[in-house]
């Protein structure tokens, strides 16, 4: 045990080294070279004495990796507490149609409103706009966390709850359609580009209130570390261990919807992160153990969401590909792989 | 005036807003020792259980554990005075042993969850305790029932509490982990002076092992004393009255009792003589010292029985030819 346990603490700070490494890499990427020495000015004085390399960087190339930070962190750490909190392997934010609600949530603002037609306007809007949209994206995950609740306390088949995460995620899809359908057509262009989730086009000005939510959501789940391992027992052996269930359910339901709302709400859903870096860090570790856990899911996260970001990105390439086509490639095949080993138990 | 009671409840009635399963019990459970709770399928017993572990609120009456009334203690001073063992929880593959047992010290941990050496230390004893420790870096999803039962007892230890109740801790397990896991429960009962109560199935094994048996009847209604006094004065066989089934008092068991068919003697001695009379008796005859058919045990190199029925002899090298030999002569 000492001795795992001092292996996994060099292996997180190591994984956390390599995420910042990460984070250095997708700063320098970018049609426009920009020496190492000026960015390393950059982040130490705020100027690299170039005007245009300013403005990349601060308008384009920073906030993109503090968002694949970010999002990467909070999605996985999002997917840890929904796995522990429906015993579940297969629970995670795009998964169980979380990411979906978001959506709803979303699409509530960008359509339904009707007075602001773009992601451009809202974030023109400043801190209130940005916090509108945090705050719709959220409530829709926290409407379709508790629908999913609902339903896992009625079945404990993992296949069952997936089969249902797909149905809300169809369900939100139709009635999202039914609001584009009353839209006027660049509200739905505007709609459609999010829908398709990119780490792009997020303003430093934004990247304040995300990472406030983010930072509220993982502190909480810091909290939670004790209860979260006295649930793997279940309910009824986390109460005769002393566990408030009640108050563990709440904060847990709370965490998650500001971890995902709050990543979905500025960059769209981005799928398989978060149900797919919480088994890769229990297989690393060879644990259980949420104290080891959620800060390996934490910067695991941060760096594959961030090297998936420098893959989307083609290195030595002006195009790039969308976010979601290479977490799907990295993840979907894992999620597979959870499905057969589990068929293999039974 | 409790103290030396780990659990005492007066007048208590448990059950459910639309169901009161058992009333006007009385209770006590002593420190240590083993108790055991017996009792027919659905009578109430895991109700009872999770009323005095404080899941399920009382309907009337009062709990004291330890002398000070279970209303009164906070969650977590109850999760360090109470701790239960009911079912195997779905572990990942992923959990150690340790992590299970580890699990037990939640109580005593701060929320950052982390485990000081005190910790490590009664998480090694209790693992020792009930011999897991050879285990305890294999994942809890590899070890079969019984270990995994011991595993989950082991978590019970390390939770460090004066009183520890176990829902059928016995179901699934072969007979060699029944009794095994009966007799370890007694022994950490008397050895770590902790209040033990079992809900089992194993009638047989709890009279032998049990300090004191609570028998619940499917009234609802609680007798209790030692094993000896609750089959002398009857309680025990009238919990478990039903037709056909009465009470062996040579081997302190339960059998079904068929109407013989007919009256047979048996001579002979030794082992021989105990498992012949035996299979008579389960094939439904009546052991009668001069019975008109009778049946001798021959031991010379070879055991061999031969059977007297009107003056002739029908000679048999086995049990089961002693019984076909009998079904052919009309006999059972």
């Amino acid at each position: 045990m000492t001795f795992s346990k001092r292996c996994s603490f060099i292996t997180v700070k190591g994984i956390a080294l390599l995420t910042v490494g990460l984070f250095f890499l997708n700063v320098m990427q970018g049609s426009i070279d920009i020496p190492v020495r000026s960015i390393l000015d950059y982040l130490l004085h705020q100027s690299t004495g170039n005007t245009t390399w300013d403005n990349i960087l601060w308008h384009v190339r920073l906030p993109q990796a503090l968002t694949a930070v970010l999002a990467g962190a909070s999605l996985s750490v999002a997917g840890l507490l929904m796995q522990t909190f429906f015993r579940n392997p297969m629970a995670g934010p795009s998964v169980l149609g979380i990411s979906a609600g978001s959506s709803m949530g979303v699409a509530f603002i960008f359509l339904a409103g009707g007075w602001t037609s773009s992601l451009e306007i809202a974030s023109n809007l400043g801190f209130g706009g940005n916090w509108l949209l945090v705050v719709a994206s959220s409530l829709g995950a926290l409407a379709v966390m508790f629908v999913v609740l609902f339903v896992a306390s009625k079945v404990r088949d993992s296949v069952t709850l997936l089969i249902v995460g797909i149905m809300i995620s169809y369900l939100t899809t139709a009635i999202v359609s039914i609001w584009q359908y009353f839209s006027a057509p660049d509200q739905i262009k505007d709609y459609l580009l999010w829908t398709f989730g990119s780490l792009k086009g997020i303003t430093m000005g934004q990247i304040a209130p995300m990472s406030i939510i983010l930072f509220l959501g993982f502190g909480a789940s810091l909290y939670l570390i004790r209860s979260l391992n006295a649930l793997l027992l279940g309910e009824n052996y986390a109460q005769s261990l002393g566990i408030s269930v009640k108050k563990t359910k709440v904060l847990t339901i709370v965490c998650t919807s500001l971890l995902t709302g709050a990543v979905t709400g500025f960059c769209g859903p981005i799928g398989f992160i978060g149900i797919a870096v919480p088994h890769i860090a229990r297989l690393m570790f060879k644990t259980e153990n949420h104290r080891i856990l959620l800060p390996a899911c934490f910067w695991l996260g941060a760096c594959i969401l961030s090297a998936c970001n420098l893959l989307a990105n083609l290195p030595f390439s002006s195009t790039a590909i969308p976010i979601n086509v290479v977490t799907s490639l990295f993840g979907a095949p894992i999620v597979i792989g959870i499905l057969l080993k589990n068929r293999q138990i039974e | 005036m409790n103290t030396e009671l780990a659990i005492f409840a007066s007048d208590l009635s448990v059950g459910y807003s639309s169901r009161t399963v058992a009333q006007n019990l009385q209770l006590h459970l002593k420190k240590g020792s083993l108790t055991c709770l017996l009792g027919a399928n659905g009578c109430g017993k895991s109700t009872i259980l999770k009323t005095l572990s404080g899941n399920l609120r009382p309907l009337h009456g009062k709990i004291e554990l330890l002398g000070k009334e279970l209303k009164s203690y906070h969650s977590s001073d109850l999760a360090r005075t109470i701790s239960i063992v009911s079912g195997l929880p779905d572990l990942s593959r992923i959990m150690t042993v340790y992590e299970l047992v580890a699990l037990g010290r939640t109580p005593y941990l701060s929320w950052t969850g982390k485990l000081e050496q005190a910790d490590r230390t009664l998480i090694e004893e209790a693992m020792r305790m009930v011999d897991v420790e050879p285990w305890k870096n294999r994942s809890v999803q590899q070890l079969s029932d019984g270990e995994r039962q011991r595993a989950m007892i082991a978590r019970a230890l390390a939770q460090d509490t004066e009183i520890i109740l176990l829902d059928e801790p016995t179901a699934h397990l072969d007979l060699f982990n029944r009794m095994s896991l009966l007799y370890l429960l007694s022994d950490l009962a008397k050895k770590k002076n902790k209040g033990i109560l079992v809900i089992t199935h194993e009638l047989e094994l709890a009279l032998k092992l049990a300090d004191q048996v609570w028998l619940l009847d499917s009234a609802g209604k609680l007798s209790e004393g030692s094993p000896e006094d609750l089959i002398l004065n009857g309680a025990l066989q009238q919990t478990f009255k039903s037709p056909g089934l009465a009470f062996d008092h040579s081997s302190g068991a339960f059998t079904f009792s068929k109407q013989p068919s007919s009256e047979i003697s048996v001579e002979g001695s030794g082992k021989a003589f105990i498992w012949t009379k035996r299979a008579m008796k389960r094939v439904g005859c009546k052991i009668v010292p001069s019975a008109k058919i009778r049946l001798k045990i021959v031991e010379e190199k070879n055991i061999s029985w031969i059977v007297d029925h009107e003056g002739q002899s029908h000679y048999a090298k086995t049990i089961e030819e002693v019984i076909l030999q009998l079904s052919a002569l009309k006999i059972l």
